[in-house]
């Protein structure tokens, strides 16, 4: 079995099992809502800082929606022992970590796409209307790198904490500083589709920063898992 | 003969060399030698020799601690050795990990499965991992059915299975798998008369195919029953080998005891 269809089993199983137990998406679904909803009265109706702070306040939703979905992430192999079972497999570990990653990264742009409409409503943001057919590809490469990004950083760290009893601390306290690059790019692409401005450039950081955070963590995976 | 897995030097053009392995049918299919693994100044493996034949049940006994579970995670390569060496079929766990893995089954005290899936979609996912895509639903149906398991309870899901039934499916992958060696660590615990009754004969047909079989377990009945060899650890070292059909149940349980009040 090649590591592709390897890591394709593995990303199928995982999307087969949270369709049948719902642990996953409804919970990353609600929480990044909520976080909009908090947010959009908390920074308050009429403020003059709310288009500044909005940006923000979405990549703050996608992160944290992120950190929800990564902390099930090894649970069924975890909960059920079944991690051996993946190990005993005849397949190379980076198929455990691209499987992982794919199931990840589909889980977090399926809550993307709602949040962002939230978003639309919330904070009348105008991402999608007043972009053109490149503008929303770019805008939709954007969130990809971001989600690709924050669940190949994630995948590895969810990894290294799953075997540690204080997995829900520890996961936050050691991905959201690593996370850092990937926020400040998303915000400010965020930022400049809201402004109607070319969002080349945090989309070619995106990119970049995508492309780097899976090389490194794909390369510290198999330590994680050997722990 | 040698067991060593020999790797040929291709020629510019060649396909890339597999491994080849020496004397398949002479040699043991699961083979420790002087293996050594130490947990700070413990010695939890202490210089362990161990060879398991094709067709062989081999029964490890010992107290909690004695390197039971540790000798079955080197074998697994989940864990690697300070010292010696563990080979699968004549494939070094070290060197040759995917080979090895390719082999072996598994079956721990709580059978590793996904809750949320069913029986079949749990055997069909673990055997495309062993390399056996292609067996259709079918075929992975009646392997599940050949194990014991109930037809109706093939595509319920796995939460719903009793312990005996989820060990069924973990001797099924195993069977799927075509694996030449199975690893069981303590399967029959918690199960009941009937329950460990049906796993034993289902090591016993396994053992009818060629499988070579390394069960550490408590239960002396068992490993009496199901073995053909029975080892019996303390503090990380094999204190004796015995083979079943010259012992009784009497006899072991005597011998055991003495080995542990020593």
């Amino acid at each position: 079995m090649t590591t592709f269809s390897a890591a394709a089993a593995i990303a199928g199983k995982d999307l087969l099992s949270e369709a049948r137990s719902r642990e996953r998406l409804p919970a990353m679904l609600l929480f990044a809502a909520l976080v909009l909803l908090v947010m959009h009265f908390a920074i308050g109706l009429d403020s003059a800082d709310r288009r500044d702070l909005a940006p923000g306040v979405l990549q703050a939703a996608f992160l944290f929606a992120g950190t929800l979905g990564l902390y099930r992430s090894f649970a069924p192999e975890t909960d059920a022992m079944a991690i051996h079972g993946l190990m005993l497999g005849p397949v190379d570990r980076s198929a455990i970590y691209f499987g992982k990653l794919a199931s990840g990264t589909l889980l977090l742009l399926a809550v993307q796409i709602p949040v962002v409409l939230l978003y639309e409503l919330f904070f009348r943001a105008n991402l999608l209307g007043g972009q053109s057919v490149s503008g929303l590809l770019l805008f939709g490469a954007i969130l990809l790198c971001f989600s690709l990004g924050f669940m190949a950083l994630g995948t590895t760290v969810a990894a290294i904490c799953a075997a540690t009893p204080v997995r829900e601390v520890l996961l936050p306290l050691l991905l959201f500083p690593l996370s850092a690059p990937l926020l400040i790019a998303g915000v400010s692409g965020v930022r400049a589709a809201m402004a109607g401005e070319p969002v080349w450039e945090a989309a070619r950081f995106l990119v970049l920063a995508a492309v780097a955070f899976v090389s490194v963590s794909w390369m510290c995976f198999e330590f994680a898992l050997e722990e | 003969m040698s067991t060593q897995a020999v790797l040929e030097t291709p020629a510019a053009g060649e396909v890339p060399p597999i491994p080849i392995r020496a004397a398949e049918f002479e040699d043991p299919v699961l083979e420790a030698r002087s293996l050594v693994k130490r947990y700070g100044d413990l010695e939890a493996v202490a210089g362990l020799d161990l060879s398991i034949q094709p067709g062989e049940v081999y029964c490890l006994l010992g107290p909690n601690g004695a390197g039971k579970t540790t000798t079955i995670h080197l074998f697994l390569g989940f864990i690697e050795p300070d010292s010696g060496r563990v080979r699968v079929s004549g494939f070094d766990v070290a060197r040759n990990a995917l080979d090895a893995r390719r082999r072996l089954a598994y079956v721990p005290e709580q059978v590793m499965l996904y809750r949320n899936l069913s029986g079949l979609e749990n055997l069909q996912y673990f055997a495309a991992l062993g390399g056996r895509e292609t067996l259709s639903s079918e075929r992975l149906t009646d392997i599940l059915v050949d194990v014991g398991l109930p037809l109706p309870a093939v595509g319920r899901r796995v939460a719903e299975y009793s312990k005996g039934m989820r060990q069924k499916v973990g001797i099924a992958i195993a069977v799927a798998k075509d694996a030449e060696a199975l690893l069981l660590d303590e399967p029959t615990s918690g199960l009941d008369p009937k329950a460990s009754r049906e796993f034993s004969e289902l090591i016993e047909t396994l053992r009818g195919r060629g499988v070579a079989v390394l069960m550490a377990t408590h239960d002396l009945f068992r490993a009496k029953e199901s073995g053909t060899r029975i080892g019996i650890m303390r503090h990380g070292r094999l204190v004796t080998e015995l083979s079943t059909d010259e012992i009784g149940h009497a006899d072991l349980e005597r011998i055991y005891l003495d080995h542990m009040q020593e």
